[in-house]
């Protein structure tokens, strides 16, 4: 007998808490990539893939009128100003999980508190001396600290698979977006410059900010480009962060939420089932084909399994 | 040495006040038999051991979270944790079922009270109480007219309060019977005792308090709506922000009911459902801790988003029940609390088993006169007021407060009603500022539950204690602090 | 007997997108010993199914939970209704004996059971002192005499105004300032026979227009004053009349806050603006 409210602060913590982890790798991977980045890219490039991962560029834009590194950095993580800041979605995750804490186990809310009040201890003065890889670093620890808890003590119930749907959901459209970006990246460079070791060079660094490019070496015993990138990252069912291995996660969540009952068109569980079964047997050609075509395509597809799921379970 | 020094040392320099009923020791000096045991174990325990066990068991409830906010610092709402004082208060058993039967006593006669005066009016047409005052109370409420609720029961939950007098009575203070909280003190207290005093506790024969919950249930249940076999049953809070919500979210838990906010409930089909991931459900029975002026926005105060629009009808048309229902407060202020041996006698036809504080209303003429004339040794009091403010004490008054409250009163005569200074009984507590046991003024608030064939009091309640010596008013949202009760077998 | 048919329209326009909303239409006629509803339909621009709610006062709201996003709600209903056009005026012949009315009126009990239209609201309160002695009631009249001659008294008094006063106009204020509509000259009415501890109630419904009646194509609004022996007697000094068959009574309650035609609760809150519009035609 689960509230419609405690539902929808039990997903949005789930995809807030999966957001600032790629975020927060998202940045920490391009800001390392400054370093090896060959002549032909220009930092600035960097940085505005960084908001536009972030899904932010306007925002930033409103209020300053030039890319630079300390402005573009401090806006994504510690701005207090910017509701879109990796602190403040700490803000909320931890006054979502405040709401919720009979859903959640003592250890659980105990370490996303203790989460919230150290990443508060970090300045722009730390920003700016020493790059943002502490913060980043910190993050990431931390949001893995959680999941593990969450793994260890949450109840394998509907609370558990609320907060993985948000989690499944999440990823797959971050990934999508990541896909996105490059592809955008990439296209924004002269393509008479655009020789194999750039393109491997966007490559890599895609794989690493989605946290894949150990696996995806282990997986092709190759060097990464865009059709092995494309196909791990959307089509590969081991690995756990692809598209289609969190669709048929959250498909299986679903299930356990809705007790079985039967899908007709106009449900979430149709529409989640309908993608999973156009995606199984779908090739890195076919995708090719459809160039970005498929990739934004693919990104409203979540879109709509997100506010069918919130029509659906989550209103109130 | 130092650190092996004994507590009886620091007990044995306990400052007695002769003028003063003291619950642990009698007037001669001696320890009162009831005490005995628990004496005997303070007395042996060392300094350092009673303040480590002390500092735990505030760590206890710090742990648990119990804090509440307080109103009169200058900082709005700062939270505080209520001081908990290891020293137990303890009832002998005969004592307790004088005060356990008076406050099932007066529940009843309260209940009839409320039923009579929305209903057919008697206690009014016969002049037993005056009506001008029902219907000039703010809590009077039309909307409860000319109906009943399931099985005649309006007040469901009630916090009476009261205090030993010199005399060694129990007297009544006052009755809490819209939304009386505190319970999660009186249960958390009692498990930070067994936590630093297991032994002693387990060897004393202690009636349980840990049953509350299931109780009161029990009373939910029991007052679901006609024909419903598995009653749905929610408390109602209206959010996290509310001082008491700690209280909200440990009782739901406790009874396994689903908490829920306003905005979790709607009207439809004149039933209330609540939204649930799985589409609308019934709700039977809402324990509510939300005031009344709040629950009904389309009846009452119109820029509620605490309650629910259409409530009201609902509950009128019996499709839900209401605990404790809208109206209460009639019956809970100061001025109707005189008129309260009436009533016992009016519908049950019993003498009061528990005596009220002798009150004036300063509204009637002759006790205006008296008020006016005694207010050195008076305590004046607002009766619209909660939490101890607004309260006036005759002897800690100059002249020319005196003076200047006596105009007051008299502007506003129904506000104020006036009652002789009680001498509260006081009781060994530990001051952390002398590192000494002192007594301190203390009462206790009860919590009782009435449902269908149920009749309960907690055995036990919160006993508070006012921390500053001489202080005689022990709210806790004017800082007061607590000890755990012991009721014994017997 | 006589047929009406009664429309009633409302719409509303909000300033914003609404979720979710509970309405409460006041506006389906009770049945009584004078007028009783044949049929009733009533239909809504967001398609919900109505359920009935009924009031402390005994009458029943129309209600919709609607659910949104929608930027604007409207509502129709009509009804056929039947009314005795022979049944009796009220008439003083019927009414006891003045001393024993006076002398029931006074009583304990009589104060208690009927206190809930003798306690005065804020909308209707009105110091004794302020009333002047012309509308006062002297005993030495029948309650029946004294409450028609106050019905004209106010007709005379107050000016028929519309746009000068709001739902909210207390009966002070149009005794100060006399012009306002229905709804002011009831609660002046009820103000001047309450501070009297006479039992008086508002009422809402509709009136056949025709030619002659001032009101407006909107609800209109009267009182009932209670006369020992007689029961409940509608006056309406909006127009000086009894209120007869011409008068199609939907609610009463202590002031115009408990009969008010629509009533809602709108999640987001913000402000609306709403459109009535009345329809009476015999048949």
């Amino acid at each position: 007998m689960m509230l419609a409210r405690t539902g929808s602060n039990l997903f949005w913590t789930g995809r807030y808490i999966e957001r600032i982890e790629h975020l927060a790798r998202y940045i920490n991977a391009q800001y390392l990539s400054f370093a090896d980045a060959p002549r032909a890219l220009d930092k600035n490039l960097g940085l505005e893939s960084m908001l536009s991962m972030a899904d932010t560029s306007e925002e930033f834009k409103a209020k300053h009128d030039q890319y630079n590194e300390e402005s573009v950095i401090h806006f994504l993580t510690l701005d207090e100003q910017n509701p879109y800041s990796i602190r403040n979605y700490l803000s909320t995750i931890r006054e979502n999980a405040r709401g919720i804490r009979d859903n959640l186990s003592t250890e659980l809310w105990e370490t996303i508190n203790r989460f919230y009040h150290s990443a508060n201890e970090f300045t722009e003065e730390d920003l700016i001396r020493k790059g943002p890889y502490d913060f980043c670093k910190h993050v990431l620890n931390n949001v893995n600290i959680i999941k593990g808890v969450a793994d260890n003590t949450v109840l394998r119930n509907e609370s558990w698979s609320m907060i993985r749907v948000g989690i499944n959901l999440e990823r797959s459209t971050q990934i999508t977006q990541i896909l996105i970006t490059k592809l955008e990246d990439i296209s924004k460079i002269d393509y008479e410059k655009l020789s194999p070791a750039i393109s491997g060079y966007h490559w890599a660094s895609l794989l690493r900010s989605a946290g894949g490019f150990d696996m995806s070496r282990h997986y092709y015993h190759e060097s990464p480009n865009r059709e092995r990138g494309i196909e791990f990252l959307i089509l590969n069912q081991q690995f756990p962060k692809s598209v289609l291995f969190n669709l048929k996660e959250l498909q299986s969540h679903l299930l356990n939420i809705s007790f079985h009952k039967f899908a007709s068109p106009d449900t979430v569980e149709f529409t989640t089932g309908k993608l999973i079964a156009y995606m199984e047997y779908l090739t890195v050609d076919d995708i090719m084909e459809e160039g970005e075509i498929f990739l934004y395509k693919l990104k409203e597809h979540l879109f709509k399994i997100g506010d069918e799921l919130e029509r659906q379970y989550l209103q109130y | 040495m130092e650190q092996d020094k004994k507590l009886g040392e620091m007990l044995e320099k306990y400052p007695r006040n002769p003028q003063l009923l003291d619950e642990v020791v009698d007037d001669t000096g001696r320890i009162r038999p009831h005490y005995g045991e628990v004496y005997e174990h303070f007395k042996q325990l060392r300094i350092k051991d009673f303040e480590d066990l002390n500092e735990y068991a505030k760590r206890s409830s710090f742990d648990q979270g119990i804090t509440f906010n307080v109103y009169s610092d200058k900082e709005r709402g700062v939270e505080r944790i209520f001081p908990f004082d290891l020293f137990p208060r303890i009832i002998p058993g005969k004592e307790w079922d004088i005060i356990e039967q008076g406050i099932i006593q007066r529940n009843r006669a309260l209940n009839f009270f409320l039923r009579d005066i929305y209903n057919e009016k008697h206690i009014l047409k016969d002049k037993v109480v005056p009506k001008e005052l029902i219907f000039s109370s703010a809590h009077y409420c039309k909307h409860m007219m000319d109906f009943v609720p399931k099985k005649g029961i309006y007040v469901h939950i009630s916090g009476t309060d009261l205090i030993k007098h010199a005399d060694g009575k129990y007297y009544v203070l006052e009755d809490n019977l819209r939304c009386p909280s505190g319970v999660s003190y009186v249960l958390s207290n009692r498990v930070a005792t067994k936590k630093t005093l297991p032994n002693l506790f387990y060897k004393s024969d202690v009636q349980p308090v840990v049953d509350y919950p299931e109780v009161l249930s029990e009373v939910l249940t029991s007052v679901a709506p006609q024909g419903i076999d598995e009653a749905v049953c929610v408390l109602l809070t209206p959010g996290m922000y509310n001082s008491a919500y700690y209280e909200h979210s440990f009782l739901a838990l406790q009874m396994g009911v689903q908490l829920v906010e306003g905005r979790d409930l709607f009207v439809d089909n004149n039933f209330v459902y609540m939204k649930t991931i799985h589409g609308p459900k019934k709700v039977d029975v809402i324990y509510r801790r939300v005031d009344d002026d709040f629950i009904d926005p389309l009846v009452f105060n119109k820029d509620s988003v605490l309650g629910v629009p259409g409530l009201m009808n609902v509950l009128r048309a019996g499709n839900v029940n209401l605990v404790n229902t809208p109206g209460t407060g009639v019956a809970d202020d100061k001025a109707v609390y005189t008129y309260v041996p009436d009533i016992i006698r009016y519908y049950l036809d019993e003498e009061p088993i528990l005596s009220n504080v002798d009150t004036y209303r300063c509204e009637k003429d002759d006790d205006l006169q008296y008020v006016l004339e005694n207010m050195h040794q008076l305590v004046v009091k607002p009766v619209d007021e909660s939490g101890g403010y607004g309260i006036f004490i005759g002897n800690r008054a100059s002249r020319e407060e005196i003076s200047n409250f006596k105009e007051v009163i008299k502007s506003q005569r129904r506000k104020y009603i006036a009652q002789p200074i009680m001498s509260l009984s006081v009781h060994a507590t530990y001051i952390e500022d002398s590192q000494l046991f002192e007594p301190r003024h203390i009462d206790l608030r009860t919590f009782s539950l009435t449902g269908d064939n149920i009749e309960y009091v907690c055995k036990g309640g919160l006993t508070r204690v006012a921390l500053r010596k001489g202080n005689l008013i022990v709210n806790s949202s004017q800082g007061g602090g607590s000890k755990d009760t012991w009721v014994f077998q017997e | 007997m006589i047929t009406f048919h009664i429309s009633y329209e409302a719409e509303n326009q909000y300033d914003h997108a609404v979720q979710e909303a509970l309405f409460e239409f006041l506006v389906v006629p009770c049945d009584n010993e004078r007028q009783k509803v044949l049929r009733q339909q009533s239909s809504n621009s967001a398609d919900c199914t109505p359920f009935f709610s009924r009031n402390v006062f005994g009458y029943d709201s129309l209600c919709f939970r609607a659910f949104g996003p929608f930027r604007q709600f409207s509502f129709k209903f009509d009804c056929h209704i039947q009314v005795d056009d022979k049944h009796p005026l009220p008439d003083v012949s019927f009414c006891m004996p003045q001393e024993e009315e006076a002398q029931l009126l006074q009583s304990e009990e009589f104060q208690v059971d009927h206190y809930l239209y003798i306690q005065q609201t804020p909308l209707t309160d009105i110091p004794l002192h302020l009333i002047p002695a012309s509308m006062r009631y002297l005993k030495s009249v029948p309650l029946l005499t004294y409450a028609t001659e106050l019905n004209s008294t106010l007709h005379k008094l107050i000016k028929y105004t519309p746009n000068v006063t709001t739902v909210h106009t207390k009966a002070i204020e149009i005794l100060a300032s006399p012009a306002g509509v229905c709804q002011d000259y009831s609660h002046l009415m009820l103000g001047i026979l309450r501070s009297q501890h006479i039992p008086a109630r508002y009422v809402s419904g509709y009136l056949n227009q025709g030619k002659q009646f001032v009101g407006s194509a909107r609800m209109h609004a009267w009182i009932e004053v209670f006369i020992p022996a007689l029961g409940w007697v509608g006056l309406d000094p909006t127009n000086n009349l009894f209120a007869d068959y011409q008068y199609f009574k939907v609610a009463d309650g202590q002031d115009y806050d408990d009969c008010s035609s629509l009533k809602g609760f709108i999640k987001p809150s913000g402000i609306n603006c709403t459109d009535h519009s009345v329809q009476v035609v015999e048949q």
